[in-house]
């Protein structure tokens, strides 16, 4: 029964650790994670088992789960005072895939993209002729952006509006 | 210790995550998203120093190797991607639902109409071509005189 109760304690008591953590951390949501953000979130998850089976003392996990948080953020601060580092280490730039029409082919090597793959990301943003595309990119979110040519954009109600005046 | 292999076990991953691009991120198929999964389950004993650095470091770079050679092999040959990763496969064409693949899928007809309802579809009509693309989203691309008006229609109009 005693081995229950501890595992509810170091469950409960870690748990909330790290609620706190994440909270002072300043990270509101997982909607914009960037490289660094995944690798925290998925490092610290990997955490967990060992101190709640008592495998490791919770000392250990403590010290762990903060060196991660505190790497994050320094890998954060960092980033926001130096934009290089920022690019070249974290790896926060767009890559760019269609430009004006057209296959970027160092971006789709660079990244391993496959025209298949390109135009199924097309096809869940509604999108089916690459010569509409001004610009795709991969984000450093790991979502594909399109960017459309002016012809192939949406009218807007003032364009319309002027086309009706026109007609009067 | 506990911290400085943390500190070390971060900088690796870290290394890792830029090799294998930004598709690995936010846009994970099912095995991208199982190789994610086993990266993480192998850091904690590294971390607790239940397995040396150099075992980490060994297993770290096999499983990123495999991804790598798996990655650049679907991305040069199209034979390679149909065998590795289930391709993109239509449920509807013109307005019609091809029941067959919608069997192989194990898709029904209800599953079909709640995603065209969250794509604002109600009309089986308007619907040129929907899939499930090997994401395990659905698309929907509409038939031309359903799409929403754009500018070049507007000007050459006018």
């Amino acid at each position: 029964m005693d081995e229950i109760w501890g595992l509810l304690l170091r469950i409960v008591l870690f748990y909330i650790y790290i609620l706190v953590a994440i909270r002072l951390s300043g990270k509101r949501s997982i909607g914009q994670i960037s490289p660094h953000d995944f690798i925290t979130g998925l490092l610290i998850g990997d955490l967990f088992d060992d101190i709640f089976w008592g495998d490791q003392p919770f000392a250990s996990g403590l010290v762990a789960a903060s060196v991660l948080i505190l790497m994050h953020l320094i890998f954060a601060l960092l980033g926001l005072v130096n934009r290089r580092l920022d690019r070249q280490v974290l790896g926060t730039f767009p890559v760019v895939l269609i430009k004006d029409g057209k296959l970027a082919w160092e971006g789709l090597r660079r990244e391993r993209t496959s025209e298949d793959e390109i135009n199924s990301q097309m096809r869940l943003q509604d999108q089916e002729a690459i010569e509409e595309i001004k610009q795709a990119a991969w984000e450093p979110s790991g979502q594909m952006s399109l960017l459309l040519k002016h012809e192939a954009r949406p009218v807007q109600k003032s364009e319309l509006d002027q086309v009706i005046k026109g007609l009067k | 210790m506990v911290a400085i292999r943390t500190v070390a076990v971060y900088l690796v991953i870290l290394a890792v995550v830029r090799l294998m691009g930004k598709r690995e991120i936010g846009n994970l198929g099912a095995f991208d998203f199982l190789v994610a999964l086993m990266i993480g389950e192998i850091v904690d004993e590294a971390i607790y120093g239940d397995v040396s650095m150099l075992e980490f470091v060994v297993v770290v770079v096999i499983i990123t190797g495999l991804e790598l050679i798996n990655s650049w092999g679907s991305f040069r040959s199209k034979t390679l991607r149909k065998i590795l990763e289930a391709g993109p496969s239509q449920i509807v064409e013109h307005g019609k639902i091809k029941q067959k693949e919608l069997a192989r899928e194990r898709f029904s007809e209800d599953d079909l109409w709640s995603q065209l309802r969250l794509k604002g579809v109600d009309d089986l009509q308007e619907v040129k071509e929907a899939t499930i693309e090997p994401s395990g989203s659905i698309s929907v691309v509409l038939e031309d005189w359903a799409r929403p008006v754009q500018k070049g229609d507007l000007e050459k109009a006018g």
